[in-house]
């Protein structure tokens, strides 16, 4: 359970910020209505996230001192991204409803939650990508983090922004990513059968591998026909959500089991 | 704190028999529960059958590596704890502090030596200590105390070193450049062998 915790929590907050980089880049900020839907989405999707971060944790109620280590420990750091994204998050709904906040300074707001985003998944990043953990300490990490904010993000405003449509090199982009991550999965488990016999790798490993790989097709396919029909049903936009985020969840899952069965001798 | 100075074990694999009579006392000591070890003793095997002719030879080895927290020079558990529950004291010793261990279980991911363990009763990461509350009244830590063989020394870093010949990694551990590790190891005479020949821990189930 807990670990089911971390991978939702993981997903939900790349999904969050991914939707948030998506809106502001396509939709001019004077469009409110469609931008409330997309700011609206990023918020709701940290505070669930934020939950099952909580929800991990053996003693949430001291939950508190988790931000103690900032000068060394990214794990602190990300929760401190973490929560002043969702907190400058906030106050740009606020500003939707109240307008206490001079147009010229939304600009710099908008352009801080983005930073903001970024930081907290450049730090989430870095939480696993430690000297100790060699199947964690590879460029899968990153590509794996960034390509399921990008995609699902993407995704995720296509299905709420009715009418929007991702421009064609948005969709090269998210096809390289899908391919990339897939083809980088092979090395970490190369790494992996250097010091662990393969069969008992692919004990472990092998229906969550070919599942990814079977997924992993699937959400080519289903982006490809984005480039092809920009302007797809909203079921379809749905569905391609659904199952791109499943997709996410089966990589994200094998991810932690890659450090479990890294260590195999030490347990 | 200079490398000299912090507190080290010395384990001498050529000596350990295997009997797990470390375990026991620091498990005693500590009212450790079933599942939860701070300190764990590895058989590795290793090595096969020649067949020659209709006679089969055998060439395996075996040996023991005990194995409690390394209280690292640089250790990566206090780096990477969000709440700064994880101090290293001036003699190098690396405790948890409970009031303020959230039981995260981060540290358990990184540590090399998978030192830090989860308390269920309490919540919390626990480990090896060292028996600090022995040490600082000139006693020695339980696990030392307790094996029949002699082979747990704890001491000075630099007096282990000047006293023993040693090496700081032996199979199963990962490299000691990792986190520099406070203890030294005679390794068993068949250790290198392990580098060379398919080796197992075949105790895994006890761990």
């Amino acid at each position: 359970m807990k670990r089911w915790s971390l991978i939702l929590f993981t997903v939900i907050t790349q999904i969050s910020v991914g939707s948030f980089w998506t809106a502001q880049f396509f939709l001019p900020f004077e469009d409110y209505l469609l931008f409330n839907r997309s700011l609206y989405a990023s918020f709701v999707l940290m505070l669930i996230g934020l939950s099952f971060s909580l929800s991990h944790l053996n003693s949430p109620i001291r939950a508190y001192f988790a931000v103690s280590n900032l000068r060394n420990s990214w794990l602190s750091r990300e929760i401190i991204f973490a929560l002043l994204y969702t907190t400058f998050l906030g106050i740009t709904i606020l500003n939707l409803w109240l307008n206490f906040i001079p147009r010229k300074i939304i600009f710099v707001l908008i352009w801080t939650c983005s930073l903001l985003g970024f930081l907290l998944l450049y730090s989430m990043i870095r939480v696993y990508m430690q000297r100790t953990i060699n199947t964690w300490n590879t460029f899968y990490t990153p590509i794996s983090f960034f390509s399921a904010a990008l995609i699902l993000g993407a995704l995720l405003f296509n299905l709420i922004v009715q009418g929007a449509a991702l421009p064609g090199w948005l969709i090269i982009i998210l096809l390289i990513l899908i391919i990339l991550r897939s083809s980088l999965l092979p090395r970490s488990l190369a790494i992996l059968a250097q010091s662990i016999p393969l069969k008992d790798i692919l004990i472990h490993l092998q229906p969550q591998f070919i599942l990814n790989l079977i997924l992993s097709a699937i959400s080519l396919v289903l982006v490809g026909f984005l480039a092809l029909n920009p302007y797809p049903a909203t079921i379809f936009r749905a569905i391609a959500l659904c199952l791109l985020s499943l997709d996410a969840f089966v990589d994200r899952y094998m991810f932690y089991n890659l450090q479990k069965i890294s260590q195999p001798y030490l347990v | 704190m200079s490398q000299a100075n912090r507190y080290a074990f010395y384990f001498d694999s050529s000596f350990c028999s295997g009997c797990k009579a470390c375990q026991v006392a620091c498990k005693d000591k500590n009212n450790l529960e079933v599942g939860r070890l701070w300190r764990k003793v590895y058989e590795v095997t290793g090595g096969e059958w020649h067949q020659h002719g209709q006679i089969w030879i055998p060439d395996i080895f075996s040996y023991n590596v005990s194995l409690a927290c390394n209280h690292c020079e640089r250790p990566i558990c206090l780096e990477v704890c969000p709440t700064g529950a994880i101090h290293k004291r001036e003699d190098g010793i690396v405790l948890i502090k409970d009031t303020r261990c959230i039981g995260c279980g981060y540290c358990k991911w990184v540590c090399p030596y998978n030192a830090p363990q989860f308390d269920p009763g309490t919540g919390k990461m626990t480990k090896c200590n060292s028996c600090y509350d022995y040490i600082d009244i000139g006693k020695l830590p339980v696990c030392v105390a307790a094996c029949p063989m002699r082979a747990l020394e704890f001491g000075e870093y630099d007096k282990l070193a000047e006293k023993h010949t040693y090496i700081q990694g032996v199979y199963p551990l990962p490299e000691n450049s990792l986190t520099n590790p406070s203890v030294l190891i005679k390794p068993h005479q068949d250790a290198g062998r392990a580098c060379k020949q398919p080796a197992r821990i075949t105790n895994i189930e006890e761990l």
